[in-house]
Formats: C-alpha cells, structure tokens, sequence
C-alpha cells in the first residue's frame, strides 16, 4: 500500500516538475519574444540598394514605426552606409530631424527603428498650401541643414523624396549616404536632378556647397511646383544647368521667376552659387 | 591657418571617454610591454599596407580600447579584435568601401571562420553603443592649420601607442 503511495506521489511529483518546465519555457519564449517580436510589420513601402523599408507597429506601445532593414552581403559584414548613418543620427537632435529610437538585431540582421511619417514633399506639393505654411517648411529645412552642418556631417542626398511633411512641419530623413566631411570624398552622390555641378564634373574635394545646390533647387522646387533641372543624365544635366544660370541675372531673362518676390530669388541664387560653374565653363 | 571657431566647436564635441588602463591586458610583462600595445602595433603595420588616412587608424584603436573596456576577450581573439576595429573604422572613414579584411595564417589557411567577424563586429558595435563617431587629434591638427605629412601621423601612430 505505502509503495504505491510513494509511487503516485512520485509520479505526481513528476507531473508538477513536467508542467512547471513547460510553463519554464513558455515564459522564456514569451520574453524572448517579446524582443523578437516587439515590432510587426505592416507593410513594406520602400526599397533600396542598403535593404528594405518596413512600416511596423511596436507592440508594446502601440506605435506606428518605420523598420530600415539591412542586408548583409557575405564580404563586407555590417554595411558601411549604416555603421554611418546609425552613428551620425545618434549625434542628431533636432524636431526637424528623423528620430532614431533604437537598433535592434533580429535573425543576425541590424534593423533599425525610426518614426513613421507618410507624406513626402513630393507628395506634400500635389495640393495647394497655404503660402505661410510653405515659407515655414522652407525656414525649418534650412535650420536643420544649419544644425547638421555646423556638427561637420553633409547630408549628401537631400531631394524632396527625403523630406518628409507632418502636420505642416518637415522632418529630413535618410542618412545613409551622410558622413563627416573629410577631405576625399566619393562624387557619385545624390540624385541627379538635385546634384550639385561640382558633383557632375567627378570632382571628390567638394564640401557642404553640395547641399546648398540641392537645397536651392528643392526651394525653387517649392515655389515653382516644378523641378528646375529635369535631366536624363549627368551631361544632360549640366547643359541644362548652364542654359538656365547664364550671367549673374540669369533670373531676369526666365519668364517662370517673375511672379517671385526679390528677396526669395536671392535666397535660391546664393543657394545655387555660380561659382563652381563659372570653373567648368571657363 | 588657425581655426578658433573650429577649435572650440570640436572641444564642445570631444567627451572624455572613460577608458580604465587598470585591466590585465594594459599591465606590461617583466619587459614593461603589454598586450594593447603589441596588438595596436600589430594593427599599425597592416594598415601601412592600405593607403587609409591617418584618422581610420585613430578610430580603430579608439574602438579597441572601447571594446577592451567592455567585454573580457581570449587572447586569441585579440587579432580578430584588431582587424575587425580597423575594418569598421574604414567603412566608417574612407572614401572606397574594402569590406572585411580576411586574415590568413602563414601557410594560407583561414584563422577565423567567415561568421565569426561578423559576431565581432557586431559585439564590437554594441560595446561602442552604435557611436563611431568620435573627435581625434588628427581633428584639432586640422583645425590648427598642420598640414599632416609623414611626420606627424608617424608621431600620432606614436602617441596611439602609448
């Protein structure tokens, strides 16, 4: 009798020890879970050669994040363009600019977690706006090229698709091509529309000028609703460029610029410096 | 020329990072030679075969001292340490991406596996907290008008490994 006592105890004793170590597991799978899968993606809104953009939803917030996922290529390990662009934007607080909230690895991959916005200035242009919002936009842009200038980091790929627009505000995004100024630089940055004429003529010894040019255009961009420099390649941009911007009042001799206030062809024409080209030319 | 404005504005930048030359590896041997400076010596001389800025170089053993700090390393894995360091620093500083620098024994077989440097990189990265951006004194030379030639990035190599 007491033998099989003992028995069932044991077996029961057995039972609890099996359910306390599934209950074991569960917790930890639910822990380790809870880092793995504190973000669940929505959908993918962009592509890139760095990797691929997620739109994501934290779970334990709430929140709608935006996912950068990199690849990672067999010979170079943790790609170049994010070692820079986590660095850099970690340096960066400013309201005009992208908050990086954290960097996780997920399955060996470096993810990294950034607010959402949805609208891009692009996008922003299609509808009418106010003119005091549109100023603003411009004002608050230039601040934050000020802030990331003086902090010796060019943004080197600033085009409307990368200014993104939040209740009438702009936030600049995407610094995986930015780094510190040094004084050896690869050219082949930037879209070609925005890209600078010293970046078109394989110059590497160029410096922030190359943001004030793109941001010049992205302001005429504004005001004109349009492109100014629409070309299909680097030559093509370049004879544009010099077609429109002939002589110091290049401005006067172009009929889409006469609605503009004086002041504000100023602001686009100390933007988009002659100097360089007049180099080229001569 | 002398850059005041630059001057001040890097010193604002520069933290004083809190680096610990207490540890094992920092203490020299009867000869008065520790494991550090072997090991940023040993990185000095296979960067001479790249022609990187002296700045990459500056990074790569503020990242080792970074990472020496941090985490407790095998002495075998000290050269795996060194190169990764100098790889990220690189990919951070230079214009022309090389990717990983693979090390090879003297008989032409590989010291570590392919997976392991990209587990060192990442290790070396969260010992970093993700920050490879740091303020070193081929900075405030610029700022001070120096050009730097070979003299002075043979007296920085110098200082670095000290």
């Amino acid at each position: 009798m007491q033998i099989v006592i003992i028995n069932s105890n044991a077996t029961e004793l057995y039972v609890i020890h099996k359910i306390l170590y599934q209950i074991k597991d569960i917790i930890y799978y639910y822990m380790s879970a809870s880092e793995n899968v504190r973000y669940i993606k929505i959908q993918k809104i962009g592509e890139g050669a760095y990797g691929i953009i997620y739109k994501a939803q934290d779970v334990q917030t709430e929140e709608i994040v935006a996912l950068k996922k990199f690849k990672l290529s067999d010979n170079e390990g943790v790609p170049s363009c994010a070692l820079r662009e986590i660095s850099i934007l970690n340096q960066l607080n400013h309201p005009n600019i992208i908050k990086l909230i954290s960097q996780i690895i997920i399955n060996k991959k470096l993810h990294l977690v950034m607010n959402y916005y949805d609208m891009d200035l692009t996008e922003y242009l299609k509808f009418n706006h106010e003119e005091f919002h549109l100023k603003n936009i411009i004002y608050k842009i230039l601040l934050a090229v000020e802030f990331i200038h003086n902090r010796k980091i060019i943004h080197r790929d600033l085009q409307p698709n990368n200014i993104l627009i939040t209740n009438n505000e702009p936030v600049l995004i995407d610094f995986g091509l930015s780094r510190v100024l040094s004084p050896n630089m690869t050219p082949g940055v930037t879209q070609l529309w925005y890209r600078a004429p010293e970046l078109l003529s394989n110059c590497n010894t160029y410096d922030y000028a190359i943001d004030m040019w793109s941001l010049g255009c992205i302001i005429a961009e504004i005001a004109l609703n349009k492109p100014l420099f629409m070309g299909s390649s680097e030559i093509h941009q370049l004879l544009l460029i010099k077609n429109i911007i002939n002589g110091n009042e290049w401005f006067l001799h172009n009929s889409q610029f006469a609605k503009l206030n004086n002041l504000f062809i100023d602001l686009i024409n100390v933007c988009i410096s002659l100097e360089f080209l007049e180099i080229i030319i001569s | 020329m002398f850059d005041q404005a630059q001057l001040t504005e890097l010193s604002k930048r520069d933290k004083d990072k809190k680096l610990n030359f207490q540890l094992p590896l920092y203490i020299g041997n009867s000869q008065g030679v520790c494991r550090r400076d072997i090991l940023v010596q040993w990185v000095i001389q296979q960067s001479q075969k790249f022609e990187h800025s002296i700045k990459t170089l500056e990074l790569a053993v503020i990242y080792i001292d970074t990472y020496l700090n941090f985490f407790n390393i095998e002495p075998e894995f000290l050269e795996l340490l060194g190169i990764s360091a100098y790889s990220m620093a690189s990919k951070f500083n230079e214009t022309e991406a090389i990717g990983q620098i693979k090390l090879k024994d003297d008989f032409g077989k590989v010291l570590y596996e392919d997976q392991v440097y990209n587990e060192m990189e990442v290790q070396l990265l969260q010992s970093l907290d993700f920050q490879l951006n740091h303020v070193t004194p081929s900075d405030y030379l610029i700022a001070m008008g120096i050009s730097i030639n070979e003299s002075i990035s043979s007296l920085i190599m110098f200082v670095l490994m000290d």
